[in-house]
């Protein structure tokens, strides 16, 4: 796996922070579990070692990942097809027939133990941590884990000995925490809020169903006008559980490629553009692997019970 | 041109019902002149296409349908 220079480590561990400082919550669910205050330290410690390749590997990894847990053949002959057969019926139901290939390969991690969370805060996260309020201090160490779960985990499959971890050790507040990730932003006129109120029903549908709980995470592709108060008046609207993520333009670029979306302004002078961006949920498994994306073609009810299928295959 | 597509809203939903225009039924035509609040729904065709390309084989390798989705929108008179 090809390396990177420190200062790009550093660089990244830096904008990841800052990510994570941008988060939106003004209170904190109850059904929640008490959150993990860990996140990423300037030191090097062996995981972080094992991650040197952050800027570059880790799209790889996800790379990898995401292909062994890609559709039937079937679907992959359907996506060489020339445009002109872009209007098959039979498309409607891609989205829905894909399965999830490491739905049950992977066992659970132990929880070597909480770690306390070192090293000061940059001032400019802090700022941005204050201005939120500081209720969000429970978010930020629970979702810091959300990014290092993404390549802490990718690390520790390919390591021949797994230590102790940072990684390893944020997984116990998260265990049979699954997440639900919409890209979208706030002056999206139609199709977000739709998005956002189907996930939304769905997260209540997949508890009442099944017993099982999903965090729900909207995560802007707008870093231009969606600032941390706007993105935390949009969530509120649909669910109280619902967390908004913002960031900076680099962040929001480095996220939205981390996790293949595709996102693009239209070319307006005015601020009054307009952002053309994949409309995807993204299924996130507690260990924070993609596990199943659902497309716009799926209703309240097929994304429940997709939902439903893949977490009781996980933990078979 | 790709051809007219009827876009159904999903179904009403109970819980906060206040963005979304209950009922309403989208249609992305060409005879719509900068229908710029309807980029969303514009083009569903060749936008699922691009979208589930770049889930599965990443942006890199969607070109030819990034591409395609972008000519359906200037067609449909967005500026992109």
């Amino acid at each position: 796996m090809a390396s990177i220079v420190s200062t790009k480590a550093n660089q990244f561990r830096y904008s990841t922070r800052l990510l994570f400082s941008h988060l939106l919550r003004q209170g904190r669910p109850s059904t929640l579990s008490p959150p993990f205050s860990s996140h990423l330290q300037p030191l090097h410690h062996p995981y972080k070692v094992r991650n040197q390749s952050y800027g570059n590997g880790s799209l790889r990894l996800c790379q990898r990942f995401l292909s062994s847990s890609s559709s039937p053949p079937a679907a992959n002959v359907s996506g060489e097809k020339p445009a002109s057969d872009s209007d098959h019926s039979a498309k409607d139901g891609s989205g829905q027939g894909k399965e999830s290939g490491s739905g049950g390969d992977e066992g659970q991690k132990s929880d070597a133990g909480k770690s306390v969370r070192g090293g000061p805060v940059s001032w400019l996260s802090f700022l941005l941590l204050v201005l939120t309020g500081a209720g969000l201090v429970d978010y930020y160490g629970e979702f810091s884990f959300l990014w290092l779960g993404m390549w802490g985990i990718r690390s520790n499959t390919e390591a021949v000995k797994q230590g102790p971890s940072v990684g390893t050790a944020a997984i116990g507040g998260f265990l049979g925490k699954w997440t639900l990730l919409y890209f979208g932003f706030t002056h999206c006129p139609d199709i977000c809020p739709e998005e956002l109120q189907k996930l939304a029903a769905a997260v209540d549908k997949i508890k009442e169903k099944a017993g099982i709980e999903t965090v729900p995470v909207f995560i802007s592709v707008d870093p231009e006008r969606d600032t941390v108060e706007q993105v935390g008046e949009y969530v509120k609207e649909f669910h109280p559980k619902l967390i908004g993520l913002t960031g900076s333009p680099d962040e929001i670029k480095n996220v939205a490629r981390a996790y293949r979306v595709y996102y693009m302004k239209t070319a307006e002078e005015d601020s009054d553009y307009l952002v053309d961006h994949s409309i995807v949920i993204y299924l996130m498994s507690p260990e924070m692997k993609f596990v199943k994306f659902f497309g716009k073609n799926n209703d309240v009810d097929s994304l429940a019970d997709g939902v439903i299928k893949e977490v009781k295959q996980y933990k078979k | 041109m790709s051809g007219a597509q009827l876009q159904s809203a999903s179904p009403a939903l109970t819980i906060q019902g206040s963005q979304k225009n209950v009922g309403s039924v989208a249609v992305a035509t060409a005879a719509e002149s900068k229908p710029k609040k309807k980029i969303c729904c514009a083009c569903p065709d060749t936008k699922r296409l691009r979208d589930e390309c770049i889930v599965e084989h990443g942006e890199s390798a969607c070109t030819k349908w990034i591409e395609a989705h972008r000519l359906c929108l200037r067609a449909e008179g967005f500026n992109v």
